[in-house]
């Protein structure tokens, strides 16, 4: 009896840790971002590294997922963890062109 | 011999008739008013979280204009937006204190209240040293509804010029449109 529940739990956990979060690099060499779309799920973080010679920025203006991670400098890193579903426009603070769009899963 | 004199006297007169009924000459925060009651009677469109300031700023538009957006299209003449920060609550390391969606606590009052207007006419009386922003004008306020000295609005044209394509804003333009979808 103690066996079998040990397999049950076993085969439950197998689809959890197949899920575990993830971490997505996004980079900005010649003020574009990349990748240009995300689909991520709840719990991933995204890394955003500025890999150009200028100055870049994480904006979201998307109601309910709003935020300006300030002004990055090159070959520096920012993180956002996503907490929840939704879909939201990252745009560079400095350069209007710059637009990622994020898709976050369950 | 006289009549040049008069003439020339009766065309200044009009030109200062001209300038008076356009309007303030002086253009800059001066000529923005502090939004009485925003808070209240005002339409809170949007929340930015600003984690590197530890700030939570609350955009809110002026409502009788805000009825007249299209989306895709310039703010109408007469539009004034309203920025106002609130400190983010932070943990004993100073970090921001997140809730469960991920977004960042605001507490105590309003600490500073940055307003930009659209009226018609405005970007032409605004002088060489700022970047052209289109009508738009900007003024920062203390809490007690007193204009800000120590802010330079120059760093207002500068900044908001990196969005020509949004009619020089950051939310309201994206805002109007996504509320349409």
């Amino acid at each position: 009896m103690f066996m079998r529940l040990a397999l049950a739990a076993l085969v439950v956990q197998i689809p959890v840790l197949a899920e575990a979060a993830e971490t997505h690099v996004v980079t900005m060499a010649a003020s574009v971002y990349h990748p240009a779309n995300l689909t991520a799920r709840v719990g991933d973080t995204v890394r955003f590294v500025n890999d150009d010679g200028t100055d870049h920025g994480v904006f979201v203006p998307t109601v309910d997922f709003a935020l300006d991670l300030g002004t990055q400098k090159p070959e520096e890193e920012r993180e956002l963890t996503l907490l929840k579903p939704g879909t939201f426009d990252v745009e560079c603070t400095f350069h209007e062109h710059m637009i990622l769009k994020v898709e976050v899963v369950p | 011999m006289k009549a040049p004199v008069l003439s020339s006297f009766l065309g200044a007169g009009a030109l200062i008739a001209g300038l008076i009924l356009a309007g303030p000459l002086v253009a800059g925060p001066e000529r923005i008013a502090f939004p009485e009651n925003f808070e209240t009677e005002w339409v809170l469109y949007n929340q930015v979280d600003r984690a590197d300031r530890k700030r939570v700023r609350f955009i809110y538009v002026k409502p009788e204009a805000d009825a007249e957006a299209k989306p895709g299209q310039p703010a109408p003449n007469g539009t004034v937006l309203v920025m106002a920060d609130r400190n983010a609550k932070v943990d004993a390391d100073e970090n921001p204190v997140l809730d469960a969606d991920g977004r960042m606590i605001p507490e105590g009052d309003f600490t500073a209240i940055f307003v930009m207007e659209k009226q018609e006419g405005w970007g032409e009386s605004v002088g060489l040293e700022v970047a052209p922003n289109g009508d738009w004008d900007y003024a920062a306020f203390l809490p007690d509804g007193t204009l800000n000295p120590e802010t330079n609005t120059a760093g207002c044209f500068a900044c908001h010029t990196r969005r020509t394509g949004k009619d020089f804003t950051f939310t309201y333009f994206q805002n109007v449109a996504d509320r349409a979808k």
